[in-house]
């Protein structure tokens, strides 16, 4: 019968160590561990929307859902949509992007102070690249 | 002239297409998802553009997102590699469309052979031998079991639009056939958003060999000789090798023939590869057309000195071809391995992480094409081959003895690979004699399970 401390000290010397199977046998009895080794697994992250919440610490951006050309207004317009220091809403239409000659309303999905325009009027954007940075709502 | 070039794929063949535009003094711009921020092509490109996210229909599969990405960034030719867009001919029109040059054949060349029931079609009006099967789409089981009747058993069932192994059935009986009938129309439904199938006779022990051509768009066109790529895991090639070893001369000359009559014929203009199978009588069939660059075109080019992406950009630029058929020689041998991140032991399953030591083989008649670099994070979005070794020898012997110095000093630490595997088949003595056929592959498999431990996980 082994007894329950040496199993202790056996676990503990186990644990410390980069081993992932230990096998020790006396005349009766075996003691086998393995450790279960955590592998990447292959499921796709959901990659998580953030998080809506009151109060936001750091600054938040809009970033282009699409590869295109930027505009702050329709040619049509003499005013951008929005300036720095604007207030936006969700559901606002802030800014358009033009992809494969179609224009695109693009919508904002957060709401806050406009701290930043990252991009100019008719620049090339890529996807996921920063258009506005925003400040929380006082 | 096509003076700057977007590069709508990844990995290795982005870097491929990249050094010819450098070396030719094109300006490129590479295309990358979210997931391949970090990835080699990206790290080493002049400009790149994210398109879109990690999912391939989303970003390399995005054909506005594509195409908006060359106009953004002022290319005037669009490169597809191969895989993605490379097939489309609804993308190659849309390129055109744009007022964009498109590396690759007309649409109408894509469509009339990436089509395989109208390729098949274009070969039997030239006389050229094909595997006997249903002439066009089967409709019913009813009628598939009526053409299997005639032509005989075993048969094969395709997914009309399918590709890549996806979508195959092999039936040795009627009651097989009735049961694979209905899985590969389900199947062909939901991966291919198509219920085409075709079905022909299954030619035991064939090998596939293939032979490069070459054309432009004022008529040209030479063939840059053979590669035998019979070594392949469910209609997945692994191992390539040019010039085919010990393929019957007539045979050869024969299968040239047909690849330029195909090509003529169909007005080809641009490079491209005609597949055939070659039985053990030597009886040969066409089976498909590749209109695009391949994964192995570089044992072609070891082989033959002829960078086969720079033709692909002069073709495309309506320049005619440098050569006449005889002043291209072959030279000497290659062999090309593909290197999967994939663990054999887990039946083959993809193997992700990241590299924690890579070591890259170099040396006499080694040449590598590589996405790899230590450090480096593989998500599991797409393709796991990451890595080709290609040698080069004179003698096809020496070309196996650089391999497998090569794949010994090949060390890539982080995830599972089938480096091992490659290196055991270039000791393994079907191999070395090289008549191998298709079959090749599952028999060493078998093989390595029952005689070693090289499938027991440690």
């Amino acid at each position: 019968m082994i007894k329950i401390d040496t199993i202790k000290e056996l676990i503990e010397v186990f644990e410390g160590s980069s081993l992932s199977k230990l096998s020790v046998s006396d005349e009766n009895e075996t003691i086998e561990m393995e450790r279960v080794l955590t592998q990447p697994t292959m499921v796709n992250t959901v990659i998580s929307t953030p998080v809506e919440t009151e109060s936001f610490v750091s600054n938040e951006s809009i970033k282009s859902p699409l590869v295109g050309l930027f505009f702050t207004h329709y040619d049509t317009q003499d005013e951008p949509f929005f300036k720095v220091g604007d207030t936006i809403h969700k559901g606002d239409v802030i800014c358009l992007i033009e992809a494969m000659k179609t224009i695109n309303e693009i919508k904002s999905d957060k709401e806050g102070i406009i701290k930043e325009i990252k991009v100019k009027h008719k620049d090339s954007v890529e996807f996921d690249q920063e258009l506005f940075i925003l400040e929380p709502l006082k | 002239m096509i003076k700057k070039v977007l590069i709508a794929n990844r990995g290795e063949i982005a870097l491929r297409i990249m050094r010819t535009c450098k070396e030719m003094g094109i300006e490129s711009c590479i295309i990358y998802s979210k997931a391949d921020a970090n990835s080699l092509a990206v790290l080493l490109s002049e400009e790149s553009i994210c398109i879109g996210g990690n999912r391939a229909l989303d970003s390399y599969l995005n054909e506005e997102a594509v195409i908006q990405a060359a106009l953004n960034s002022n290319c005037d030719a669009i490169h597809p590699g191969y895989g993605f867009l490379s097939e489309s001919s609804e993308f190659a029109k849309k390129v055109i469309d744009n007022d964009l040059i498109y590396i690759g054949p007309s649409p109408k060349c894509i469509e009339l052979m990436g089509d395989k029931i109208s390729a098949r079609n274009i070969a039997k009006e030239l006389n050229i031998p094909v595997v006997m099967g249903s002439d066009g789409v089967v409709r019913s089981e009813d009628e598939a079991l009526k053409i299997a009747e005639s032509i005989g058993y075993p048969i094969i069932l395709k997914a009309g639009n399918g590709g890549g192994g996806k979508g195959m059935r092999i039936a040795y009986t009627p009651s097989e056939l009735s049961t694979y009938f209905n899985q590969v129309k389900s199947e062909s439904v939901a991966s291919f958003n198509s219920s085409d199938i075709y079905m022909e006779q299954y030619i035991e022990n064939p090998r596939h060999i293939e032979v490069q051509i070459v054309a432009d768009k004022l008529g040209h066109v030479v063939h840059l000789y053979d590669r035998n790529c019979s070594i392949q895991r469910r209609h997945q090639k692994l191992i390539e090798e040019a010039p085919a070893a010990h393929l019957d001369e007539g045979v050869r000359l024969k299968l040239y023939n047909d690849a330029l009559k195909i090509a003529e014929r169909i007005g080809y203009d641009s490079i491209g590869t005609i597949e055939f199978l070659v039985d053990q009588n030597n009886k040969y069939m066409f089976i498909e057309m590749n209109t695009r660059l391949q994964v192995e075109h570089t044992v072609t080019e070891m082989i033959t000195g002829i960078d086969l992406v720079k033709e692909q950009i002069q073709s495309a630029n309506g320049l005619p071809l440098k050569y006449e058929q005889d002043d291209i020689k072959v030279s000497g041998s290659a062999i090309e391995c593909r290197i999967n991140t994939e663990d054999m032991v887990e039946d083959f399953k993809p193997s992700f992480g990241t590299l924690t030591f890579l070591n890259l083989p170099v040396g006499k008649g080694v040449r590598l094409e590589n996405s790899l670099y230590s450090g480096l994070t593989l998500a599991p979005y797409y393709d796991p081959m990451v890595l080709k070794v290609i040698t080069h020898g004179t003698t096809r012997l020496q070309a196996i003895y650089t391999m497998r110095q090569a794949l010994s000093e090949l060390i890539i630490e982080g995830v599972e690979t089938n480096v091992e595997m490659h290196y055991l088949c270039m000791n393994h003595k079907e191999f070395l004699k090289g008549r191998y056929s298709t079959h090749f592959f599952a028999t060493f498999l078998k093989e390595l399970k029952q005689n070693g431990t090289y499938f027991q996980k440690t």
